[in-house]
């Protein structure tokens, strides 16, 4: 008969020879997400980075104010409907921008931050805004290209029906 | 005596298990915001190509004053595609070198990664300041 605590120390044994199969095949473990150390050079392109990224959120943000001048205040001569359907684009496009250029601004600043104070919280919350940037824009270019479609079919079919 | 704390600390940043998920979100992101830039641009260039005869036409048609700097325009066109391929490729590059650093944990890619990223919001930022600037330019010529 086998002891009991053989029959551990053989469970035991198989774990550990499993847990260093799935190391050595999976390189993604969780162990290995530590080798990514933001050092000198990481750190000079981050900083760069986060500089221009805050200089194109800054200017888009003002591109943005400028873009809402322009449709209440320019265009004066065109009639009501060119008027309105000018607001309501500039109004679109301006929402879109700021909510884009917020990310990016949170991006540049918490990376700065981050880097700066060396904090790890202010750094992941950077990363994390520039996801959600991209994610952003990706989303808005699918509901562009989506309405850009919807209006082609619904003025292919007005065109069609005259 | 008292002894004085370095003001360095004891732990240097890292590429975290939450940061190194974000980095492949936003890679996968952007890789996805790229693509559709090469397709837009592939369209404005194509357009630009074929087209490039009939803009000047039209151009010397509307305005006569202007009909000699047709070529220049369309020359100043294909410059600004350019900018925004680079812009572009600068994105995509970005997005697959950061997705290969994060899966092999390989530091010299990542490198690449982040050069491309700051290569990326560099033109970005100077297209930005030009364009701002003419936009200004335009609205307060409108308006006075």
């Amino acid at each position: 008969m086998v002891p009991f605590y053989y029959t551990q120390l053989t469970i035991l044994n198989n774990r550990s020879k499993a847990l260093q199969m799935d190391t050595n095949t999976n390189p993604n473990t969780s162990d290995n997400l530590f080798d990514l150390a933001i050092d000198d050079t990481a750190r000079s392109l981050l900083k760069t980075a986060a500089t221009w990224a805050k200089i194109v959120a800054i200017v888009g943000l003002a591109g943005a104010a400028l873009a809402v001048i322009e449709a209440f205040a320019g265009n004066r001569a065109a009639g009501s409907m060119t008027i309105a359907s000018s607001v309501l684009i500039a109004i679109v496009t301006v929402v879109f921008s700021v909510i884009l250029n917020i990310f990016l601004l949170r991006f540049a600043s918490n990376i700065q931050s981050g880097l700066s104070g060396m904090n790890q919280a202010n750094f992941n919350e950077g990363v994390n805004s520039l996801a959600l940037y991209l994610k952003c824009m990706g989303i808005f270019i699918i509901v562009a290209i989506s309405l850009a479609i919807l209006f082609v079919l619904i003025f292919s079919a007005f065109m069609g029906m005259r | 005596m008292e002894q004085q704390l370095p003001n360095e600390p004891l732990f240097e940043l890292q590429v975290d298990h939450d940061s190194g998920t974000r980095f492949k979100e936003s890679a996968k992101w952007g890789q996805f915001v790229a693509i559709i830039y090469f397709i837009g641009l592939g369209f404005f260039l194509l357009g630009l190509t074929f087209g490039s005869a009939m803009i000047v036409t039209a151009l010397a048609e509307k305005m006569p004053l202007m009909a000699a700097s047709g070529g220049l325009i369309i020359g100043a066109l294909f410059i600004v595609a350019a900018i925004y391929v680079f812009i572009a490729i600068q994105l995509y590059r970005y997005c697959t070198l950061m997705r290969a650093a994060i899966d092999r944990q390989d530091l010299p890619t990542f490198h690449e990664a982040l050069k491309a990223l700051k290569n990326y919001f560099l033109v970005s930022g100077v297209v930005a300041l030009l364009t701002f600037a003419w936009s200004l330019f335009t609205t307060l010529s409108s308006l006075f």
